[in-house]
C-alpha cells in the first residue's frame, strides 16, 4: 500500500506553517522567524503518530501489516517489552504440546490472585503484574501493540495506514505549533 | 526516552526554548520542570489505579510483592516505596487474601480475640492480617534530571505526563495562559483516553 513518506509529511507541515525557510536556515536571532526547530517539529509528529496508533481500530493496523504489532509467545512471569502500550489479543496453551490455544480473558491483578489456584483446565485468564504477564497454563501467545522508535518512522516502515491519518497528523502538529507560535511581546 | 529529553520537550512546549523569538533566558529551571513532571506522574498513576477501567498493562508495572511476617501480631513495616495495598495471598496452600478497610480489620481482630476470614490491611505504615505476602502498588520513581532512561513506562505514557505537567505549569502563568491551558487540557484528556 503506497504511503506518504516521513520526509514528505515533515515538508507539508513546514509549508502549512509557511516556515519552509526554517528547514534550511537557522532560526537563531531572527526576531520574526518562528522558533520551531525542525527536530522539535519531527518529535511532535512522532508523538502524534504513536498516539494515533493507540487510538485507531486495530483492524486497520492489521490490514497494512503494521510493524507496531508484534506477536510472540511468553512463559508465565515473562517480562513484557517496555514499549508495550496495549494488548490486542491473547491465547493460552494449557499444557505442553497442546495443539489447541484457548482464547484468553484478561482479568485485573486482584482477580488474578483470587483465581490463581483455579486450575488451567478450568480457566484461561491472564493479567499483568510488575511488568510481567501472568496466566494459567503452559504458554501464552500475545498480540501486542508496541511503540515504534523514531527511526522506524524515518525508515518509512508500514506502521500507520496511509488513508486519512496523514492529514490528522499534519493538523495536530499545526495545532500544537499554532498554540505556541506567537510573538511573545513581553520577551523580545 | 531520557529524563533530560522529557524536560527539554516540556520546555519547548512551554515556549521556554531559548531560541528564535524567545530570549535565551529561561523562565523555568530544569529542577522546577522535573518537579512538575514528578508530581504529574504521581497524579496520573493515582488516577489510573483508582479508575473503574484501569489500563492494567500500564499501571501494573508499579505492582510489587513483599513478604509479611508476624502479620497476626505487631504488624510488618511496609516497604519504603509502598503506595497502595492491592491484596495479599498465602502460600502452602495458596489462598487469596483480600484487602479490607482499616476499621473492618480492627473489628475482625477484636471480635472474640481471633481472626476470622483472611484479610490484610495497612495502618500506620504497618501491614496487619493473615497474608504471607502483600501485593502493593509502589510509588512511581521520581523523574530527575540526570540523563537516566525513564522507567518503567512506555514513552507514550511520559508524553501524557508531560502534557499534564505543562497544563499545571501554564496555569500558574498569567499571560496567554488560558489558551494554552485549554490546549494542554484537551491534549491531556485525549492522550489519557487513548490508553483505555
Amino acid at each position: 500500500m503506497p504511503q506518504v513518506t516521513w520526509a514528505d509529511l515533515k515538508d507539508s507541515i513546514a509549508q502549512r506553517e509557511r516556515e519552509a525557510e526554517l528547514f534550511s536556515t537557522p532560526s537563531e536571532n531572527e526576531e520574526f522567524n518562528p522558533y520551531w526547530d525542525p527536530a522539535d517539529v519531527e518529535l511532535l509528529l512522532y508523538e502524534i503518530s504513536c498516539q494515533l496508533l493507540r487510538e485507531i481500530p486495530p483492524e486497520e493496523l492489521e490490514a497494512i501489516g503494521s510493524t507496531a504489532i508484534t506477536v510472540a509467545t511468553y512463559s508465565n512471569g515473562a517480562v513484557l517489552p517496555s514499549n508495550t502500550v496495549k494488548v490486542l489479543g491473547a491465547a493460552i496453551q494449557r499444557n505442553v504440546g497442546d495443539s489447541l490455544w484457548v482464547p484468553a480473558v484478561p482479568v485485573d491483578p486482584a482477580m488474578y490472585y483470587q483465581m490463581a489456584d483455579v486450575t488451567s483446565d478450568d480457566a484461561a485468564f491472564y493479567s499483568f503484574v510488575s511488568g510481567t504477564v501472568v496466566f494459567s497454563g503452559n504458554a501464552i501467545g500475545l498480540t501486542l501493540l508496541t511503540e515504534p522508535t523514531l527511526a522506524n518512522f524515518q525508515a518509512d516502515l508500514p506502521i500507520l495506514p496511509p488513508a486519512g491519518y496523514d492529514e490528522i497528523r499534519v493538523d495536530w502538529v499545526h495545532k500544537a505549533l499554532m498554540t505556541e507560535d506567537f510573538i511573545p511581546g513581553g520577551r523580545l | 526516552m531520557l529524563d533530560t529529553d522529557l524536560i527539554s520537550r516540556a520546555r519547548y512546549l512551554l515556549n521556554d526554548a531559548g531560541r528564535g523569538a524567545s530570549t535565551s533566558a529561561r523562565f523555568y529551571t530544569d529542577a522546577s520542570i522535573a518537579r512538575a513532571l514528578t508530581v504529574a506522574q504521581a497524579d496520573l498513576c493515582r488516577a489510573m489505579i483508582h479508575a473503574p477501567h484501569t489500563p492494567d498493562v500500564i499501571v501494573a508495572r508499579l505492582l510489587k510483592t513483599a513478604a509479611v511476617t508476624a502479620s497476626l501480631g505487631a504488624g510488618t513495616a511496609v516497604p519504603s516505596d509502598y503506595w497502595y495495598c492491592l491484596c495479599g495471598y498465602k502460600n502452602s496452600p495458596y489462598q487469596f487474601v483480600p484487602k479490607v478497610p482499616v476499621g473492618i480489620g480492627d473489628a475482625f481482630r477484636t471480635r472474640g480475640g481471633s481472626f476470622g476470614p483472611n484479610f490484610i490491611y495497612v495502618k500506620g505504615g504497618l501491614a496487619y492480617g493473615s497474608a504471607d505476602t502483600m501485593v502493593y502498588w509502589s510509588l512511581p520513581p521520581a523523574i530527575g534530571n540526570s540523563g537516566a532512561t525513564l522507567t518503567p513506562f512506555p514513552d507514550g505514557f511520559y508524553h501524557l505526563v508531560k502534557t499534564l505537567a505543562c497544563r499545571e505549569l501554564v496555569a500558574q502563568e498569567d499571560r496567554d495562559a488560558v489558551d494554552r491551558w485549554n490546549y494542554f487540557n484537551k491534549e491531556f484528556q485525549r492522550k489519557l483516553l487513548s490508553f483505555t
